[in-house]
């Protein structure tokens, strides 16, 4: 089989150590490190998101995959910064202010990494400005805003003030997440996108992105 | 009377089928070798690490009347004001699993474990279920000297139409700090894996109401449904009583953005 046909299939496998061999094995060959993320480790990916969404594999695969991509991607990162390819796009994630449920957030930012992306993850307790504000400094195009509770909710209302009176609310796009919101909520806020779920949100801020 | 103990972290052990359910993994799929594996793993990590405690206080109607009625943002339409007025006994009362396995989690995640991470947190949130049904049935047994028949159920601020900031009144009346758990002002208990409420013991019959209220459209839990269920069907009263209607944590199979 293909060397990187290999690596997405041990990913798909959960097999970190054999991506992570198969990967510097790859970059020995002369394999260019983009390459090598696009068809080995996201295409692998891509399979797994695709499995998880028509509930042929469960979430335990999906975070063993993840895993077994950050062992390939590990390798690759530092080249690919030197080359100055991130990756399919920036985004800033965090749970907001007043909350501390980080679990989702966790899960959404492991899936988005997966699928190609750079993430800022801010953790948890996060203030509105902060989200904007590393927005702006880390050039990132995408907001991720998680909540697990009603009362903590309504920052994500803030962020999307603040982003609109800096006029950024085109160029700086805000998804939300969490189990009390919703569709309804997300355009009654003014942002851009809900996401149901960990794999909805990487194809929600494909959208976003229009990648 | 206020009371406080801990419990065995084996006492509140969720079986493996809960488990697998709260990370999504339907009934009918026989998880792989792999899985099974993280699962036991993290099982064992749970019992290491999870030092569960309760504390409980006797409440009555008319002191929990002020209690509930909070900052007055409860539905009007409501079913617990119905049912704690006809309670023969009530009590508040709060649990922790403890702030020792959301460390390991967050640690676990930080060290890309990402799936014993997980698995670990579905073992602790069930847990944290099987501590109220542990709760409920400690007090049910408490009260069968001079209530043999009462039926004891829990409800928690955030469901059933009672708002999420009845847990200030609730924390000042219990005073869970003793045994670690606090609130922010968002009204978020920490440790995460924490659940507070009312127990309401009495004839069975009291907590049925027809669940059609304005706020069950958006409930996700719907377990309700299922603690009715048990009610009307007393034979099944031996079997654990499943219920979520407590503040715990993400539910992987409602959202997974939590």
């Amino acid at each position: 089989m293909e060397l990187l046909l290999q690596i997405s299939a041990s990913l798909q496998q959960g097999d970190d150590s054999k991506v992570h061999e198969l990967t510097s094995l790859a970059l020995q060959q002369g394999h260019a490190p983009e390459k090598i993320l696009s068809d080995g480790l996201i295409a692998g990916m891509d399979i797994i998101g695709k499995q998880f969404r028509h509930h042929e594999i469960f979430l335990p695969d999906v975070l063993m995959a993840a895993k077994a991509m950050n062992a390939g991607l590990d390798l690759l990162k530092p080249l690919l910064q030197e080359s100055g390819q991130i990756g399919l796009g920036k985004i800033v994630i965090g749970t907001v202010s007043g909350d501390l449920h980080d679990l989702g957030k966790n899960l959404v930012t492991i899936m988005l990494k997966g699928a190609g992306f750079e993430v800022i993850d801010l953790g948890k307790d996060v203030k509105p400005s902060t989200f904007v504000d590393t927005a702006i400094s880390e050039n990132a195009t995408v907001i991720g805003m998680s909540a697990l509770l009603t009362t903590t909710m309504p920052v994500m209302k803030s962020v999307v003030e603040i982003l609109h009176e800096r006029g950024l609310a085109n160029s700086i796009k805000t998804i939300i997440g969490g189990a009390p919101l919703s569709d309804e909520y997300a355009r009654e806020i003014g942002a851009d996108a809900y996401a149901y779920d960990a794999a909805n949100a990487v194809v929600k801020i494909k959208e976003l992105m229009g990648v | 009377m206020r009371q406080s103990s801990l419990f065995n972290p084996t006492e509140i052990l969720p079986n493996e089928k809960d488990i697998l359910k709260h990370q999504g993994i339907p009934e009918e799929h026989t998880p792989s070798t792999r899985i099974q594996n993280i699962l036991s793993e993290a099982i064992i990590l749970f019992i290491g690490e999870a030092k569960p405690q309760w504390i409980r206080a006797q409440v009555s109607r008319s002191e929990f009347k002020a209690i509930y009625l909070g900052a007055g943002e409860n539905f009007i339409e409501n079913p617990l004001e119905n049912i704690y007025s006809q309670a023969s006994n009530l009590a508040l009362f709060a649990l922790t699993v403890g702030l020792e396995i959301s460390n390991k989690i967050e640690n676990l995640f930080q060290q890309k474990e990402y799936a014993l991470a997980a698995m670990l947190d579905s073992v602790a949130s069930t847990a944290a279920e099987n501590a109220v049904a542990r709760c409920e049935k400690l007090y049910e047994e408490s009260l069968q000297e001079t209530d043999e028949t009462a039926t004891v159920l829990a409800y928690s601020p955030g469901y059933c139409g009672w708002h999420i900031s009845g847990q200030k009144n609730l924390f000042d009346y219990l005073k869970p700090e003793q045994i670690g758990i606090t609130i922010n002002n968002h009204f978020l208990m920490t440790p995460l894996k924490s659940v507070s409420g009312l127990l309401v013991a009495g004839p069975p019959k009291i907590h049925l109401f027809k669940n059609n209220f304005d706020f069950c459209r958006s409930c996700t839990d719907k377990s309700c449904t299922e603690r009715m269920w048990k009610i009307n069907h007393p034979e099944e009263k031996n079997s654990e009583i499943r219920r979520t209607n407590g503040i715990t944590t993400a539910d992987f199979s409602q959202s997974s953005a939590g």
